[in-house]
C-alpha cells in the first residue's frame, strides 16, 4: 500500500512538473533583458512588459477578443440555458438529433468546424468580419454551455419545480425563481468555460478574422512569425496572471468546488 | 358530500397505460389512503388528481366542477412529495411563505400564517435555517407546513414518511393525523406500509395493477378482506384452494372446512373453486385427547418443521396434510421440531375469497 502510494505521488509530481515547467520557463524568460528568448535569461528587465503596450495591435485585438468572448458567451447563455432546460425536461421529436449536435464539438475537429463556418458566414451570407466572429464563436461555445447546464439540471430534483407549481407558481416564475437560482453555479461554470474557450480559440478564429479585425491569439501567432523577442512571453505571463486573478475572485465569491463538481446545485 | 371524484380515468406514460377505467370518490374531510405494492399506480393516481399527469380519458371532478383541464398552479391543492422537494435556496420561512407569496397575501398576514403553521409543526425556532441544515424529520415537517399554510382544498401526500426511521415515522403519522383532523382538510395519502395506512385513514383504497381491489374503512378491510390479495395485505398467510360444496362448506381434497356465512366474501359468488384463508394467530392447537373426542371438521394434522421466535410469540411452519401451514402460538410453551400437532381452523376465523 505504502509503496504504491509513494509511486503514485511521484507520478503525479512528474505530471505537474510536465505542465508547470514550460510555464515557468516562459515566465522567467519574460524578464530577459536580451532581444531574443533564451533560457536561462541574461540580465533582468521589464522592458518586454512595457513593449506589449507599444504594439497597438495587441491592445486592439485584446479588446476585440474580450468583446467577442463577452458577447458570444452571453448570447450562448441566453440560447443555451433554455435549450438545456427543454432537452432535460421534455420529450419531443428530434430530441436525439439536438443532443448529438451538442456533442459535436468533441467529435468534429475545430479546423473543420472553422472552415465550414467560414464558408457559411463569410462566403454564403457575406457577413462583416466582426459579426462572423461573434456568431461563429457563439455557435462553437453553445454546446459547452448546454452540456454544463444540462448536468446541473440533471442534478436538480424535478419535484422541486413541481412543488413550486403546486403552490401556485407559473412555469415561467418557477424557471426564473426556483430553477435558475439552484443552477447558478452551473451557469457560472458554463460562463467561465465558454469565455476561456472563446478567448483562447485559434482554429476557428483563423478562418473568421479579416482585414482590421483579429483576435489576440491570432495576433500573437503572427507576431511570433516575425519577431523572436520576449514580448510574447511577457504577454503570456500577463494572460496567465489575469486568469489566476479571475479564478481567485470566483474562488473567493463562490468556492472553486463549483468547477470541480456541480453536485452543489442538486436537490437537498 | 363527495368532494373529489375520478371518473373512468385512463392515464399512463407514453404507451404504458397505468390506470384504466379508474373510478374513485372521496368525501369532504376524509383521509383516504392508497395502499398497494410498488409500481401499482399509487403515485400516478395522485399525480392525476394534482394535475401533473393529464389523463388520456375520463374526468377529475372537484366539488362538482370539472378540474381536468385546469392547470396545476390554478388549483389550490397542497402536495407533499416523497423527497420533500424543499427549495434549497430558500430559508424555512421563505419555503413556507412561497405559496402565500404566489397568492399575494400581505406582509403581516403572511408572517402570522407562517409563524402559526411552523408552531403547529414545532419548527418555530428553525425559521431562518436552510433545508440543507435540517434533519429528515424536520424537512418533512417543513414540507407539510408549506403545503398546509395555503389552506389547501385538498392535501395530497406521496409516501411522506418513507425516508424516516421507524420511531419518527410513528410520531409523524400521529402528527399528520392530528393536524389533518384539526384543520379538517380532505387528504389523499399514499403509502405502502399497511400499519401506517390503517392507523390514520378513514378509508383505504387497496390498489393492484392500477385497479382498486377494495375501498373500505380499515376495520372492514381488516375483518373482511374481499380478495386473497387484500387478505395477504392484512396478515393472512395461509391460503387453501378449495371446492365449494354447499353454502358454507368447502372441500380441500378430502378435508372439509366450514366457514361462517358472513365470512364468505361476495367475490366468490357463483364460483366453484374458491380460496380459503386464515391468519397464523387464528389457528388453534388441540391436544390429542380433545382431538379424539371432537368431530373431524375444520381440522388438519401436521408436523412442526421450523420454529421462529418473534418475541411474544413463536411462529411455526407446519407440514400439513396437503400443504405447509404457518401458525403463531404464545411463547409460554415451545413445541419441539418434529412434533406432531392437531390444528383447528375456527369457522368464524376462516374467510372465503376468490
Ligand atoms: N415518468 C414515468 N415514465 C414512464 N413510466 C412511469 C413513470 N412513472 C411511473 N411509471 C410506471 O408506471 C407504473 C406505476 O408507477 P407509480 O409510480 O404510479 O407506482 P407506485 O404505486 O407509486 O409505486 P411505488 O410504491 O414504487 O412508488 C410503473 O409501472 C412505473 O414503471
Ligand atoms: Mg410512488
Amino acid at each position: 500500500m505504502q509503496k504504491s502510494s509513494k509511486a503514485l505521488t511521484a507520478f503525479a509530481l512528474l505530471v505537474y512538473l510536465f505542465i508547470l515547467v514550460p510555464m515557468l520557463i516562459i515566465t522567467i524568460s519574460a524578464f530577459n533583458a536580451e532581444t531574443y528568448i533564451t533560457f536561462p535569461p541574461i540580465g533582468l528587465s521589464l522592458r518586454w512588459f512595457a513593449n506589449i503596450f507599444s504594439v497597438t495591435m495587441f491592445i486592439r485585438t485584446f479588446k476585440i477578443s474580450m468583446q467577442i468572448a463577452v458577447l458570444s458567451t452571453t448570447l450562448a447563455l441566453v440560447v443555451g440555458i433554455p435549450a438545456a432546460y427543454v432537452l432535460s425536461r421534455y420529450r419531443f421529436k428530434g430530441r436525439s438529433i439536438l443532443e448529438s449536435y451538442f456533442l459535436s464539438p468533441v467529435l468534429i475537429p475545430q479546423i473543420v468546424f472553422g472552415f465550414s463556418l467560414f464558408n457559411f458566414l463569410i462566403i454564403a451570407l457575406d457577413l462583416p468580419v466582426f459579426i462572423s466572429l461573434f456568431l461563429g464563436h457563439t455557435v462553437f461555445i453553445l454546446p459547452y454551455i448546454v452540456r454544463v447546464i444540462s448536468s446541473s439540471l440533471a442534478n436538480f430534483n424535478y419535484e422541486i419545480e413541481e412543488a413550486a407549481i403546486s403552490l401556485g407558481a407559473s412555469r415561467a416564475y418557477t424557471f426564473f425563481r426556483v430553477v435558475l437560482p439552484n443552477i447558478s453555479s452551473g451557469v457560472i461554470a458554463a460562463f467561465v468555460l465558454a469565455f476561456i474557450n472563446s478567448f483562447n480559440n485559434v482554429p476557428i478564429s483563423v478562418f473568421l478574422t479579416g482585414p482590421g479585425v483579429s483576435t489576440l491569439p491570432i495576433q500573437m501567432m503572427s507576431y511570433v512569425e516575425y519577431f523572436f523577442d520576449p514580448t510574447i512571453a511577457a504577454l503570456s505571463v500577463v494572460l496567465m496572471v489575469l486568469t489566476v486573478i479571475i479564478m481567485f475572485v470566483i474562488e473567493r465569491t463562490l468556492g472553486i468546488a463549483y468547477f470541480t463538481r456541480n453536485a452543489k446545485s442538486g436537490g437537498q | 358530500m363527495v368532494l373529489l371524484k375520478l371518473e373512468n380515468i385512463q392515464a399512463g406514460y407514453d404507451d404504458n397505460i397505468v390506470l384504466d377505467n379508474f373510478n374513485l370518490e372521496v368525501q369532504e374531510g376524509e383521509l383516504v389512503s392508497f395502499l398497494g405494492p410498488s409500481g401499482c399506480g399509487k403515485t400516478t393516481t395522485l399525480r392525476v388528481i394534482a394535475g401533473f399527469v393529464t389523463p388520456d380519458k375520463g374526468k377529475v371532478y372537484f366539488s362538482g366542477q370539472d378540474y381536468t383541464p385546469l392547470s396545476v398552479h390554478k388549483k389550490n391543492f397542497g402536495f407533499v412529495f416523497q423527497s420533500y422537494a424543499l427549495f434549497p435556496h430558500l430559508s424555512v420561512y421563505d419555503n413556507v411563505a412561497f405559496g402565500l407569496k404566489m397568492r399575494n397575501v400581505n406582509r403581516p398576514e403572511k408572517d402570522k400564517r407562517v409563524k402559526d403553521i411552523l408552531e403547529m409543526v414545532g419548527l418555530e425556532r428553525l425559521i431562518d435555517r436552510y433545508p440543507g441544515e435540517l434533519s429528515g424529520g424536520q424537512q418533512q415537517r417543513v414540507a407539510l407546513a408549506r403545503a398546509l399554510v395555503i389552506k389547501p382544498d385538498l392535501l395530497l401526500l406521496d409516501e411522506p414518511l418513507s425516508n424516516l426511521d421507524a420511531k419518527l415515522r410513528l410520531q409523524m403519522r400521529r402528527e399528520i393525523k392530528s393536524l389533518q383532523s384539526k384543520l379538517g382538510v380532505t387528504t389523499v395519502y399514499v403509502t405502502h406500509d399497511q400499519e401506517e395506512c390503517f392507523s390514520i385513514s378513514d378509508r383505504v383504497v387497496i390498489m393492484r395493477d392500477g385497479k382498486i381491489e377494495q375501498y373500505d374503512s380499515p376495520e372492514k378491510i381488516y375483518d373482511n378482506p374481499g380478495t386473497s390479495f387484500v387478505a395477504e395485505f392484512v396478515g393472512f398467510k395461509n391460503f387453501f384452494d378449495c371446492t365449494f360444496n354447499q353454502d358454507n362448506l368447502v372441500d380441500l381434497g378430502g378435508v372439509k372446512f366450514e366457514i361462517a356465512t358472513e365470512r364468505i366474501m361476495p367475490s366468490t359468488r357463483g364460483e366453484k373453486e374458491i380460496t380459503c384463508g386464515i391468519r397464523p394467530g387464528d389457528i388453534e392447537l388441540i391436544s390429542k385427547k380433545e382431538a379424539d373426542k371432537t368431530s373431524k371438521m375444520n381440522r388438519m394434522s401436521g408436523e412442526i418443521m421450523l420454529s421462529t421466535y418473534l418475541g411474544d410469540e413463536y411462529e411455526y411452519v407446519v407440514a400439513g396434510e396437503k400443504q405447509e401451514i404457518i401458525i403463531n402460538c404464545p411463547s409460554d410453551t415451545k413445541i419441539k421440531q418434529g412434533e406432531k400437532v392437531e390444528l383447528y381452523f375456527p369457522p368464524d376465523k376462516l374467510i372465503g375469497v376468490k
